[in-house]
């Protein structure tokens, strides 16, 4: 029977649907759940994982999406900041690695030549996993964090002269050829592109186009950069990773981010399941003696370097192992780099198979390893506590939903006091003009729980909804409410009714939007009228403490729902509130008066 | 209860004062105002001010001293809480009023930016407006406390000290009065 690719979709997405929340559920980690879903689809399990190379390019479509949204949190600057991590650390570890390995293997009895392609085989990490195991951890913004991240981004970079030596030595069909001007035409292309063109493509369709047609023009991006890369030979993965990058101090960022989160995590979903479909349990079944003696030496060793490279790069006791595990298995780069040297006779069939097996075995352990290490990490954590509360934290601790009229002018009192808010908005008009005045606003609806949270909301300690909106407004709150409940809340009312809304919800801070500004502009009536400037102050404060004691009362009696007593206790408010300013205004002027009165007495006295 | 006023315009950065204060600010009965905190506005809330006041033993205003002068949030306050008709002088119907009579009226303070000494005399004489207003309202006049510049830790905890030497004399002058009075 043939199945398209629709049919395999939906096996993957039910296997995907079924194992990964049991695997989660018995504190496996998500990894490990796709890993076993992809056994279980796999030739061993079910068998109705063949053929399926379709599959497997939206699987590295997910790898894709994952590096272009890591560039999306990296801006040049900071990118520029980390070029240490990147090319000396990251050469350390791999020059490090790929001599162990190397080393390792000739003792094996292996060829020298073959010893050197197996170590710089090895040498290579799996981004996906390392990633995501990160993201699940919040490591990413740490010193090991970035390590681990420069460590991989230099061997994204380093993959690409490697692919091309293998196919020099080892020459066979069908594979993709580096052509060195083309790609660096393309890698131009895109950087140029993404500079100057994007920009105005994405400000267009968010202007005149609908949501989806967003989410089209994003994925639409990521996929172009793939494809023309791939057609070049240089990883998409890089290729994805620079064009991030070039977005990512563009305003759309928080959006595009938002947009691409649900794909980023359905396909690189698929790419473990793949990874997991690989592995080949009759192989394992047979030789499972070698393998795993294989395995263990192979992580082993590897663990051993990446420990002793962690030494190096002095990062701190407890992180060592952490980075360690985090690098310590085979990429998915070694798959590809397998099967060329298979394909060029470099490797026998039986060898490139239990490498592949090894490989996807040293994959499957990482989320076991690294679950090990959050083990011994919670024993020490009494100890070392205080050191993690203030690793990240770079996002700004306001964000601001909504920057018209409103939102403008908060956000121009903290700007002007040094904190630089996030700003979200939907108004792409907007954005651009504000962009002028040297505001970072982005554009997103901030109700969505993902804009938030790309937003930073998770470490923001306030944020302000501005928008003019009372549907949007509740939306907003109620989603903050429910996903970021360490937040401070403020809103904007619309009236006093949205107020005693916005109360219920658990807003903190509410001010009715025109409520100031009237108050304010009665008090200049009441002095142009003659009153003093102070005296028309206190009145106007003494107006407001009265209508929030008001509105308090009102809302108790509001709460209990009798109309009847709730219209006559407003009346009986009122007149006594309105008696009380009265008493009261005359109180302190008189009492000056008073002394002017007896003063002027005196004085007509002593005429 | 001893209510202790604290008015300070930028009291988050005069961190040796809060250190001062959190070791002070747990004396039993204790009910600490900080009055920059409850009023940034100016607009005080007179009747809230005046049940407390009403309801304390004492009576303790802390305060940095600026040209001789109290913090303006503090006049503020002492013009629109202790006001003639209440807590001194007559009321509408012509009878004395002295709400706060007998209560013990305390000042704690110190001088900022100032580049020497103070005269002692001259010290004296700058609370000369604050005790004819307690002797005006009925209150016991306590000597108050001028404390040393706080110029490190050291001085702050030997300040707390004094302030908390000077609470100590506050009760027990208080405990004082009962046999005096029956």
């Amino acid at each position: 029977m043939h199945l398209n690719v629709l049919t395999y979709l939906m096996i993957y997405l039910a296997a995907m649907v079924l194992v990964v929340p049991l695997a989660k559920r018995f504190g496996l980690g998500v990894v490990l759940g796709y890993l076993l879903a992809g056994i279980a689809l796999g030739p061993s399990g079910l068998a109705v994982a063949s053929n399926t190379d379709d599959i497997k390019l939206l699987a590295e479509l997910g790898v894709v999406l994952m590096l272009f949204s890591i560039g999306l949190e990296l801006d040049a600057k900071k990118l520029w900041a980390m070029r240490h991590r990147v090319f000396l650390f990251g050469t350390l570890q791999f020059v490090v690695c790929a001599l162990g390995i190397a080393i390792a293997t000739s003792f094996l009895g292996l060829s020298y030549a073959l010893s050197v392609f197996i170590g710089l085989a090895l040498a290579l990490s799996s981004t996906a996993v390392a990633v995501q195991l990160m993201k699940d951890r919040n490591l990413m913004g740490t010193h090991t964090g970035q390590s681990v991240f420069g460590a991989l981004l230099l061997q994204d970079m380093v993959a690409i002269p490697l692919l091309i030596g293998v196919s020099l030595i080892a020459p066979s069909e069908g594979t993709a050829e580096f052509k060195a001007l083309p790609a660096l035409a393309a890698v131009v292309a895109v950087i140029l592109t993404g500079r100057y063109l994007i920009g105005y493509l994405l400000h267009w369709v968010a202007h005149y186009g609908s949501r989806e047609l967003f989410v089209g023009l994003a994925l639409l991006l990521v996929i172009g950069v793939m494809e023309l890369m791939t057609a070049v030979g240089v990883s998409a993965g890089l290729g994805a990773f620079i064009a991030g990058v070039l977005l990512a101090s563009s305003e759309f960022r928080h959006q595009l981010e938002a947009d691409l989160e649900p794909f980023k995590g359905l396909f690189l979903g698929l790419f473990f399941i793949t990874i997991g479909a690989s592995i080949n349990m009759q192989l394992l079944s047979s030789e499972w003696q070698l393998i795993s003696l294989l395995l263990m030496l192979f992580v082993g060793l590897k663990l051993l370097l990446l420990y002793g490279v962690a030494t190096l790069l002095k990062i701190a006791g407890p992180e060592r192992f952490s980075y360690a595990v985090l690098l310590g298995q085979g990429s998915e780069f070694a798959f590809v780099l397998a099967a060329l040297a298979t394909a060029g006779a470099l490797l026998t069939g039986t060898e490139g198979a239990t490498l592949n097996l090894v490989i996807a075995l040293s994959i499957a352990v990482s989320p076991l390893l690294m679950k090990l290490q959050d083990v011994w990490a919670a024993r020490r954590q009494n100890q070392v506590q205080q050191q993690d509360s203030n690793v990240e934290s770079s996002e700004s601790p306001v964000i601001i939903a909504g920057f018209g009229r409103y939102g403008q002018i908060l956000g121009r009192l903290l700007l002007s006091n040094g904190i630089v808010p996030t700003v979200l908005d939907h108004d792409s008009d907007t954005i651009q003009t504000m962009t002028k005045f040297g505001f970072k606003v982005y554009y997103g609806d901030a109700s969505r729980m993902d804009v938030l949270e790309a937003a930073g909301a998770a470490g923001a300690k306030v944020l302000v909804v501005a928008v003019d909106d009372v549907q949007a407004i509740n939306a907003i709150v109620t989603s903050a409410k429910q996903h970021f409940p360490h937040l401070t809340l403020m809103a904007r009312a619309k009236d006093v009714a949205h107020m005693y809304q916005l109360r219920q919800m658990g807003v903190q801070h509410i001010e009715r939007e025109l409520f100031e500004a009237s108050l304010r502009q009665g008090r200049e009536v009441l002095s142009v009228l003659g009153m003093g400037q102070y005296e028309a102050k206190e009145l106007a404060d003494r107006f407001r403490a009265a209508n929030y004691q008001l509105l308090d009362k009102m809302q108790l009696v509001r709460e209990q729902q009798d109309e009847k007593s709730y219209i006559q206790l407003l009346k009986q408010s009122r007149e006594e509130l309105q008696r009380q300013l009265e008493r009261e205004s005359r109180d302190a002027p008189q009492l000056y008066q008073g002394l002017s009165a007896s003063m002027g007495s005196t004085e007509k006295t002593k005429e | 209860m001893i209510s202790l006023l604290y008015a300070h315009p930028y009291a988050h950065h005069a961190r040796l004062e809060q250190m001062m204060l959190n070791a002070v600010q747990h004396w039993p009965g204790l009910e600490l105002r900080e009055l920059y905190q409850l009023y940034p506005d100016f607009y005080i809330n007179v009747a809230l001010e005046r049940k407390m006041l009403q309801s304390s033993a004492a009576i303790v205003l802390h305060y940095p001293m600026q040209c001789g002068l109290p913090p303006a949030l503090l006049v503020q306050y002492l013009h629109k809480v202790f006001q003639y008709g209440w807590a001194y002088g007559t009321n509408d119907a012509g009878d004395a009023v002295m709400s706060l009579q007998g209560k013990s009226f305390w000042l704690v303070t110190h001088a900022v930016a100032s580049h020497h000494e103070l005269d002692p005399c001259y010290q004296q004489s700058m609370f000369t407006p604050l005790r004819q207003l307690a002797l005006s309202c009925g209150m016991r006049w306590q000597q108050p406390l001028m404390l040393p510049e706080l110029t490190d830790a050291t001085v702050a905890t030997q300040a707390a000290e004094l302030f908390r030497h000077g609470l100590e004399q506050l009760t027990l002058t208080k405990d004082d009065r009962d046999p005096h009075a029956s």
